[in-house]
């Protein structure tokens, strides 16, 4: 057991107290939902910070819950393996699930599902607990299908809005295309080491051909792809924003689409044996420029903030890529705060214009909402990457090693990124917060600051949006006992020169932004309406129609198509078969039940005679 | 024999002896009922959790091991539910202190049953176990019970004379009734075989197999369905066990002959049991037959004999199959209780009418198809495996269809439950469910960690395998 087992388990209890209160209706129980999470996720919280310090202090923990299963060579037990890297994951999760209990007292105030909400929130934080602690792929596994099964009930939590039971069906599935690869991968691993522990799988790593690794490799990152919505997997993120504000900070966001770095991360003996890793950067690169220039086009704010989430998981992506897995780490660590913040801001926004979404319809708000605003603008900011705040250190490190371990062209679209970064965000916080006011007289009415339950944790995410990136040398070192961070050093007066470029360009993005959305000097539409931009701009408004796309493939072409013809054999080859088989079941059934006479002397004589037969056989045979 | 297991067996066995006499002589409610019985289960519940293994009392008639220890934690725990249900279906019923002393009394007999290391200790247990539940039997008192009580009465006479004359040859031969002497001193020959089959064929009769199985969905159908969940779950899984310590610790010299007789036996007892519950119309039958199935399925584990497997199959089949038949039938119990359900006519938009209960019953059903991660899944894959193990792939195709066939009447009720209009307007009782559906959520929650939870069961039967020496 021990005490990496109740970090995981109490948010289980969570979930079982105020998932009971839901079920049975228990009506003291549903006021009081909140308090079980908080109890249980601050107690946790407490005790991560406590296995922080005994890891810090040179200790690993190995604990083994219980023994799951053993059969054969499979043998896999249920435990807490904690290293570094384990150890800053679970202070992450358990400070942002806390903070986000707390903020959802207040945001999902009078919801009648609020008992279920907590219960599914403390679902999620036991998952992805046991995800991050896991010792072995199985429990990895475990952990994996959890926390997607959590984002699943939780994207589809208001399921009668049609919208939002669809975006739950979209993340669902697209997530079953990543994790059938990754239990494949899974199965690979288990079939060429002959053991899913971490511990015997990556200490044999130089005995195993790097051509069978490249393959687990591939396998474990098509998971990887689903999980942290990556491109071409990618399109599920946006639409999960139909689900509740805190829960697209704590899932999506902070948390569970960081899995997949956290398990690259984690596998790193795997992908540096391998060929792999330029496709890991490929992807990240590609997702990171390409969500970018989308979320510049959005205008509904959570959506533009989930474009950047994939944006920035691309970078991480690129950092594992040029192999620099310390720094992927690091910007999952910093962008967790501040786009918690980000998230948890856009959600006292749209609590206040009650559930206005659209940045068309605000404007302004900057004197109505002091606190969200200047919090927001601080994730902002840090999200741009303007030093000294904490985003500057994480974006700018990858960019760096981007250049520093040979990627120039990686480089060269990771740097623009940082501008269009600068540039959507600019165009939010000026479209949100300040300029004219574009909301009617009835919200204006309504308009008010959100109560301390959701400020306060706006403030404190704050704080580590500013400083985080000052721990940048320790957490380096830190991280470094349990993973490696590939890194050619730079002259420092190129390194000196490559962050000015990145830095410029996000101050260049924001004054662009200004331009436009602040002082009014130049419209957008002079650019949307430019018939040579014009069906650029439609490609990237529509999301390079991905969806349409992937709709004519998949669900006209092969579901369509692929579907009428097994209709066809369904219909008429196998029902045929299993109509027949049910025919003529039911028949010998019927018949059969002549023999059940309900007499006691005919069932006597079957016993004398089912005797008597046996005998003969034995006789027989 | 530990002392704390027997004085579990004789606490439960006097606090059911004694309630009947409470009740005359106080006219006790059934909810103070309900508080008796729950402590007398509760402390032979703790006396078997605290009880050690391996030693024997009374002359070696009885001896604990971890099966014992194992099967009888489960099996009281499922007994205990199942009386917590009774009583809250039977509360207006003023013989149901009776009732739940009769089903202690049984349990007390099943507890012995599971510890048996003698002919003599294993028949005077049966006997114990199957004594209460005659009366039982006709607890509803009513033409229908009265017909299932006389049929189960005269099968399982014939079934105990067949059993002590097996016995009765064996001892002829040896002159010793113990399963170690037996083991030692028994030789291959056509008399010991005669014996064997004729106790196989009483515990034909108690298991439900065929051709002994037809005296079942008759009783089964025709009693109250609180006293059919003893009947084929905790009566049926004890059963089991001492079928399984005959075969391998009494008469393992004559076992490995009987290997096809089992194979044969367990194919035409899971086919029929399926084909014949496909075509029933009446939940309560459907249940009754699928029980006769599930005889089958255990048998397959017996056919393959000749693996350690088996064992591990025979106990975690009787280990799933206590919690997933007794609870089957008990959800049934509650459903016709409110509703008056009994048919699958009455079936149709009961899940929308009960969503717990409704989901409660679907799980105990999905668990007796197998569907992970239900702990009936996980132990038809271990009798399966043990077949294919045993070179019996046959046998296991076989019961892979049958598998796949029973799916069709499961689904069918669920079906009804979930995809139909409701027919019935008003519930016949209504009353405040929690104590019918705390019960059936804890048998419900014990079915899904044995399902995930393997060890504790694989530990169990590690042990006996090694013990037999395997």
């Amino acid at each position: 057991m021990g005490i990496t087992f109740w970090i995981a388990s109490l948010p289980l209890f969570s979930f079982l107290l105020a998932g009971f209160g839901s079920l049975f209706n228990v009506p003291s129980f549903k006021k009081r939902s909140h308090y079980f999470g908080l109890i249980a996720v601050g107690i946790s919280l407490i005790l991560s910070f406590k296995v922080l310090l005994s890891v810090l202090g040179g200790e690993v923990l190995r604990e083994t819950w219980f023994n799951w299963v053993v059969s054969g060579a499979l043998s896999a037990n249920f435990g807490g393996f904690v290293d570094s890297l384990t150890a800053v994951m679970l202070v992450v999760v358990n400070f942002i699930s806390f903070l986000v209990h707390l903020y959802s007292i207040g945001y999902m105030e009078g919801d009648p599902g609020y008992d279920r909400f907590f219960a599914y929130l403390g679902l999620f934080t036991f998952s992805m607990l046991t995800l991050v602690l896991s010792p072995n792929f199985l429990q990895l596994f475990f952990g994996w299908e959890a926390v997607g099964l959590s984002s699943y009930l939780l994207i589809g939590f208001w399921y009668k809005r049609k919208r939002a039971a669809d975006a739950a069906i979209k993340a669902f599935l697209m997530n079953r295309v990543g994790d059938f690869l990754f239990i494949l991968g899974i199965v690979a691993v288990f079939w060429l080491f002959g053991s899913l522990d971490f511990d015997g799988v990556f200490s044999q790593v130089s005995k195993v051909p790097g051509k069978d690794l490249s393959i687990i490799a591939l396998l474990l990152l098509g998971g990887a792809v689903g999980k942290s919505a990556q491109f071409p997997l990618h399109t599920w993120l946006a639409d999960a924003m139909e689900g509740p504000t805190p829960i697209s900070a704590l899932i999506h966001a902070a948390t569970m689409v960081a899995a997949g770095v956290f398990m690259i991360a984690r596998c790193w003996p795997i992908y540096d044996g391998s060929s792999v890793l330029p496709v890991v950067g490929v992807i990240g690169v590609i997702t990171a420029f390409g969500a970018a220039t989308i979320g510049l086009t959005q205008f509904d704010i959570k959506r533009i903030l989930a474009y950047s989430t994939l944006s920035q998981l691309g970078y991480m992506f690129a950092a594992l890529g040029s192999g620099a897995y310390v720094f992927a780490m690091f910007h999952l660590f910093t962008h967790a705060f501040f786009k918690a913040l980000l998230f948890l801001g856009s959600g006292s926004v749209i609590h206040a214009l009650e559930g206005e979404q659209d940045i068309r319809k605000m404007g302004g708000l900057y004197k109505y909402m002091k606190i969200t605003t200047i919090t927001f603008v601080i994730g902002a900011l840090a999200l741009v990457g303007i030093p000294p705040l904490a985003g500057f250190f994480s974006k700018d490190k990858i960019i760096m090693a981007s250049f520093s371990n040979g990627h120039k062209l990686w480089w060269l679209f990771l740097t623009l990124g940082a501008l269009l970064t600068a540039l959507y965000m600019g165009r939010l916080i000026f479209m949100v917060f300040f300029g004219e006011e574009r909301f009617g007289e009835r919200e204006r009415r309504h308009l008010h600051e959100s109560p301390p339950v959701m400020t306060i944790p706006l403030i404190v995410l704050a704080v580590p949006s500013v400083l985080a990136g000052f721990l940048e040398g320790w957490f380096t070192d830190f991280l470094k006992r349990s993973v490696p961070n590939h890194l050619l050093e730079l002259p420092h007066g190129l390194e000196l020169t490559l962050a000015l470029i990145t830095v410029s360009l996000a101050l260049l993005g924001l004054v662009i932004s200004s331009l436009f959305y602040l002082w009014k000097k130049i419209s957008p539409q002079i650019i949307t309406e430019n018939p040579l931009i014009r069906p650029l701009y439609l490609v990237v408004y529509n999301k390079y129609y991905f969806d349409e796309i992937y709709y004519f493939l998949f669900v006209k072409g092969v579901g369509f198509t692929f579907g009428r013809l097994l209709s066809f054999i369904d219909k008429y080859v196998i029902d045929g078969i299993v109509n027949a088989l049910a025919y003529i079941t039911k028949f010998t059934g019927e018949f059969l039940r002549f023999s059940q006479t309900g007499l006691v002397n005919a069932y006597v004589l079957y016993f004398l005679f089912g005797v008597l037969i046996i005998v003969a056989i034995i006789w027989l045979v | 024999m530990n002392v704390n297991y027997l004085t579990a067996v004789m606490l439960l066995a006097l606090t059911g002896a004694l309630l009947p006499v409470i009740n005359r002589l106080f006219r006790i409610s059934s909810v103070l009922g309900g508080v008796i019985s729950t402590f007398g289960y509760l402390v032979a519940l703790f006396l078997l959790l605290i009880s050690d293994t391996g030693r024997s009392l009374l002359n070696g008639f009885f001896t604990t091991d971890e099966v014992s220890r194992l099967l009888g934690i489960l099996i009281l725990v499922s007994s205990w539910m199942l009386a917590l249900v009774v009583y809250w279906i039977t509360k207006r019923d003023k013989f149901v202190n009776e009732l739940i002393a009769s089903v202690m009394v049984s349990t007390a007999g099943a507890l012995l049953l599971l510890c048996s290391k003698n002919f003599i200790s294993l028949v005077i247990a049966m006997e114990l176990m199957t004594m209460p539940t005659y009366l039982m039997v006709l607890f509803a008192f009513n033409e229908e019970s009265f017909e299932a009580g006389v049929k189960y009465f005269f099968n399982g006479a014939l079934a105990v004379g067949f059993i002590l004359f097996g016995v009765s040859i064996l001892y002829g031969m040896t002159g010793d009734f113990t399963f170690k002497a037996l083991a030692s001193n028994l030789f291959k020959d056509p008399l010991v075989a005669l014996a064997a089959l004729f106790i196989l064929a009483g515990f034909g009769f108690k298991i439900t197999a065929f051709p002994f199985h037809f005296w079942g969905p008759d009783v089964y159908d025709g009693t109250c369905p609180g006293v059919a969940a003893l009947l084929t779950g905790i009566s049926k899984s004890a059963a089991f066990i001492a079928l399984m310590r005959v075969v391998f610790e009494a008469l393992p010299v004559i076992s490995e002959h009987l290997s096809l007789i089992f194979a044969l036996i367990a194919a035409i007892t899971m086919t029929l049991g399926n084909l014949l519950a496909l075509a029933q119309r009446r939940v309560s039958r459907i249940l009754a037959y699928s029980s006769v199935a599930h005889a089958g399925y255990t048998l397959v584990a017996f056919a393959s004999l000749s693996v350690p497997m088996s064992i591990t199959g025979i106990l975690y089949h009787s280990v799933a199959y206590v919690f997933m038949k007794t609870a089957a039938f008990l959800s049934f119990a509650v459903l016709l209780y409110i509703w008056g359900a009994r048919t699958m006519d009455d079936y149709k938009g009961l899940g929308k009418r009960e969503p717990v209960l409704g989901a409660l019953f679907l799980i105990f059903l999905f668990s007796l198809a197998g569907v992970p991660p239900m702990a009936g899944f996980i132990s038809k894959v271990f009798v399966f495996t043990a077949a294919v193990k045993a070179g019996m792939t046959w046998l296991a195709l076989v019961g892979l269809l049958n598998s796949a066939f029973s799916v069709a009447y499961y689904i069918w009720i669920a079906k009804q439950m979930y995809l139909e209009e409701p027919t019935i307007e008003k519930p016949v009782n209504s009353a405040n469910k929690v104590w019918a559906v705390v019960p059936l959520a804890v048998m419900a929650v014990i079915l899904i960690v044995l399902g995930v939870w393997v060890n504790p069961v694989l530990n169990a039967s590690a042990l006996y395998i090694s013990r037999l020496g395997f």
